[in-house]
């Protein structure tokens, strides 16, 4: 374990106390599989860094570190937390579920939660003796199967980097954690089983943290939540299903965006009087696609409320390689001014 | 046993792509040539339900069409919200041992985070279908995930849950021996009993006694989930299943068609039979520049344009890797939703069929 620990000369009791402590912003990116989480992420990290409202750690849970690619970050793969290509004060990581779970484990033995000796011993010999624990073969393939440790640690990471964290070799706490969350159903999952964890448990380590893991994230003032959908009627209909979910846990409620808006069609002249029967076909089916889609909007709109509609990314084809085109106008809170 | 089974379909992609579509549009094809299919998705869209007659959720499979030469589609729209409960009151002859099981509360735990279960749900369905002997061929449309072939390994994902040999171990010899030595005894002696005692105390008794007594409780589901992986297994790696990738020509798209494909590979399928590249643009010649600004606008005209050099763009590319991740390859025209309907399915089966046998003569054999 390389990753630099802070240590706190008293060891804050971990229930109430981390959110006086902290004004660290937490932004929580999810939305069906392929809609563009991962450029909405990154574009978020952007524009907050253009803003200067740095430190900035962006977090790509379960994924690949494409988020962290389109930042231009030279190592997208790594479960350390690094600073990313030219941005400003920009760091990002990866996270998985068996390297969260031990940096977790480390992480509370470190602050003392399970015995104090442990919080006494270097960090060296206490991540040796994280690793005999969790190497045990048997230790091992009960965090495998073991039911809600997985998910807690995952959260237990990102909540840690928000209540704790500060950007490596500063004294800096994180200003944002942007998370680059699981699609739809996996986001909601690693909530759910957090809080099960707290439902179901009224003591022991584990489940303190989660309790303390879920109170951040109910608090609306830290905890911001970001659906990300497409203006077609899966995505969308996940899109709602998912925000009823959030706060059916009491989550604060989630702001949407929808990314690949198709552009307004203004003919000047009446697609009849067109002979090209194949690209007839085509440019009526562009119509379509456009009046279907604003249409499906302004439905969803209307159903969520305009408030809770931040962001109408317009569709540009290689967008992934192109956010600078959507960062300018971006909105990452409903009273940010800019336009949507 | 294995003999009996239908010949399996599996119909994957990325989320949105008209796999759907595709799965009955191919399920219509074939009835039409005297074959019964049964198609099973998990959430159609709401035109295409629709076009199929589809109302609502059910878990018996409805009729969509029959032909007099013996041909049928059937299609199953799995309602996956409740099945979860019937499925363990299924499993566990006793009523009342179900509902302990069903109570415990790590098992509510379980059902959280377990997102096999869908897919659990599904292949247990599938299996039932495929063993009824009532259809030649089952298409299933995966959910649209990265890992869609997880589905597979979904009944031994649950078994894992319940896998005595891990959490027996685990539980056995709680003896209190260890804590009276102070933590250099216990760290140099860091044998497998202290690092086991050192974790347990670290996720606390109540949450010890709960994992104890939910294994006793589960032992019926067991074997049941063990019988179920071991035919799907067998199901899937029959010589005559065919797997079928939808894509778009977008890179998104195509990049998750071509992990999947790596994943057909892992658990043994093999490559891709067909790949579907769905919505594609007239490929011969570019947008006409000035019709395009005139019949839709200037900033509609240029998205279009752009969209159309991307597409060629990926296709062009798409020739270098096919090898790898197809044996065939063909390519379907947008279509209006609003013009869906079966009929048009039906059309856009037979295309599919006679685009794809005549790059593959093997396309389609019932033979095992």
């Amino acid at each position: 374990m390389t990753e630099s620990i802070p240590r706190q000369e008293s060891t804050p009791r971990s229930n109430s106390i981390e959110i006086e402590m902290s004004d660290t912003k937490l932004h929580f990116i999810t939305g069906k599989g392929g809609v563009g989480k991962s450029t909405l992420a990154a574009a978020f990290v952007r524009k907050l860094s253009d803003l200067n409202e740095g430190p900035i750690l962006l977090i790509d849970i379960q994924g690949t570190g494409h988020c962290l690619s389109l930042l231009g970050a030279h190592d997208t793969k790594s479960f350390e937390i690094k600073p990313i290509g030219e941005l400003n004060h920009v760091w990002g990581c990866r996270i998985m579920p068996r390297p969260a779970f031990r940096q977790y484990f480390n992480l509370l033995l470190a602050m003392g939660q399970h015995d104090s000796t442990f919080a006494q011993l270097t960090s060296g010999l206490r991540s040796k003796f994280v690793d005999a624990v969790l190497d045990n073969k048997v230790v091992s393939a009960f965090v495998d199967v073991c039911p809600g440790l997985e998910p807690a640690a995952l959260l237990g990471k990102v909540h840690f980097e928000c209540t704790e964290g500060f950007a490596p070799e500063t004294e800096h706490r994180w200003k944002h954690v942007v998370v680059d969350a699981p699609s739809t159903g996996h986001s909601l999952m690693l909530f759910k089983s957090t809080q099960a964890l707290v439902d179901v448990f009224g003591s022991g380590i584990v489940f303190k943290q989660a309790r303390s893991i879920m109170s951040f994230m109910k608090d609306a003032k830290l905890a911001n939540f970001h659906i990300v959908s497409l203006p077609e009627e899966l995505p969308l209909r996940e899109a709602k299903d998912l925000s009823e979910g959030l706060e059916s846990l009491n989550l604060p409620s989630p702001h949407f965006s929808i990314n690949r808006v198709p552009p307004k069609v203004r003919p000047q002249e009446d697609i009849q009087n067109y002979t090209n029967a194949t690209w007839k076909n085509i440019f009526q089916l562009a119509i379509e696609k456009s009046e279907h889609e604003t249409a499906l909007i302004s439905n969803f709109t209307e159903e969520v409320g305009t408030s809770r509609l931040l962001n109408l990314v317009k569709e540009i084809p290689d967008l992934p390689q192109n956010i600078s085109m959507i960062v300018e106008n971006l909105r990452i809170f409903p009273t940010n001014g800019g336009k949507a | 046993m294995t003999s009996s089974r239908s010949q399996l379909i599996l119909v994957l992609g990325a989320g949105g792509v008209g796999k759907t579509s595709c799965s009955a549009s191919i399920g219509l094809g074939l009835a039409e040539k005297g074959l019964k299919c049964v198609v099973i998705t998990i959430d159609p869209a709401k035109r295409l339900a629709q076009a199929l007659g589809l109302e609502s959720l059910s878990n018996e499979a409805q009729k969509i069409v029959s032909h007099e030469n013996g041909g049928l589609m059937d299609a199953l729209w799995l309602d996956n919200k409740s099945a979860f409960r019937e499925l363990i009151y299924r499993k566990i002859s006793t009523p009342k041992l179900a509902e302990t099981i069903l109570e415990n509360r790590l098992f509510k735990i379980i059902q959280e985070q377990l997102g096999g279960i869908e897919e659990y749900l599904a292949v247990d369905k599938l299996l039932t279908l495929g063993s009824s002997g009532k259809y030649d061929v089952c298409i299933l449309d995966t959910p649209p995930s990265r890992h869609a072939l997880d589905f597979i390994e979904s009944p031994e994902h649950l078994l894992k849950f319940f896998d005595e040999s891990v959490l027996k171990l685990f539980l056995k010899d709680d003896s209190d021996e260890t804590q009276k030595k102070n933590l250099w005894e216990r760290f140099f002696t860091s044998t497998k009993q202290q690092t086991l005692e050192i974790f347990k105390k670290f996720l606390g008794k109540g949450f010890m006694g709960e994992l104890s007594s939910l294994l006793t409780q589960s032992r019926p589901v067991h074997d049941s989930l063990r019988e179920t992986a071991q035919g799907v297994k067998e199901w899937v790696r029959q010589k005559n299943t065919k797997s079928i990738l939808v894509s778009l020509p977008e890179d998104y798209p195509l990049a998750e068609a071509h992990l999947l494909s790596s994943e057909l590979r892992a658990h043994e399928i093999g490559k891709a039979n067909l790949l579907i590249m769905n919505r594609v643009l007239p490929e011969a010649s570019t947008p006409p520049y000035e019709e395009c600004i005139k019949y839709l606008g200037q900033e509609a005209a240029i998205n279009l344009i752009a969209k159309h050099d991307s597409q060629q763009r990926v296709i062009e590319g798409l020739e270098k890797i096919l090898p790898q991740i197809a044996a065939a390859k063909i390519h379907l025209p947008p279509f209006s939703h609003s013009k869906m309907d079966l009929n048009l399915l039906r059309n856009l089966g037979k295309e599919i069929l006679e685009k794809w046998q005549s790059q593959d003569q093997t396309y389609f054999s019932t033979n095992s």
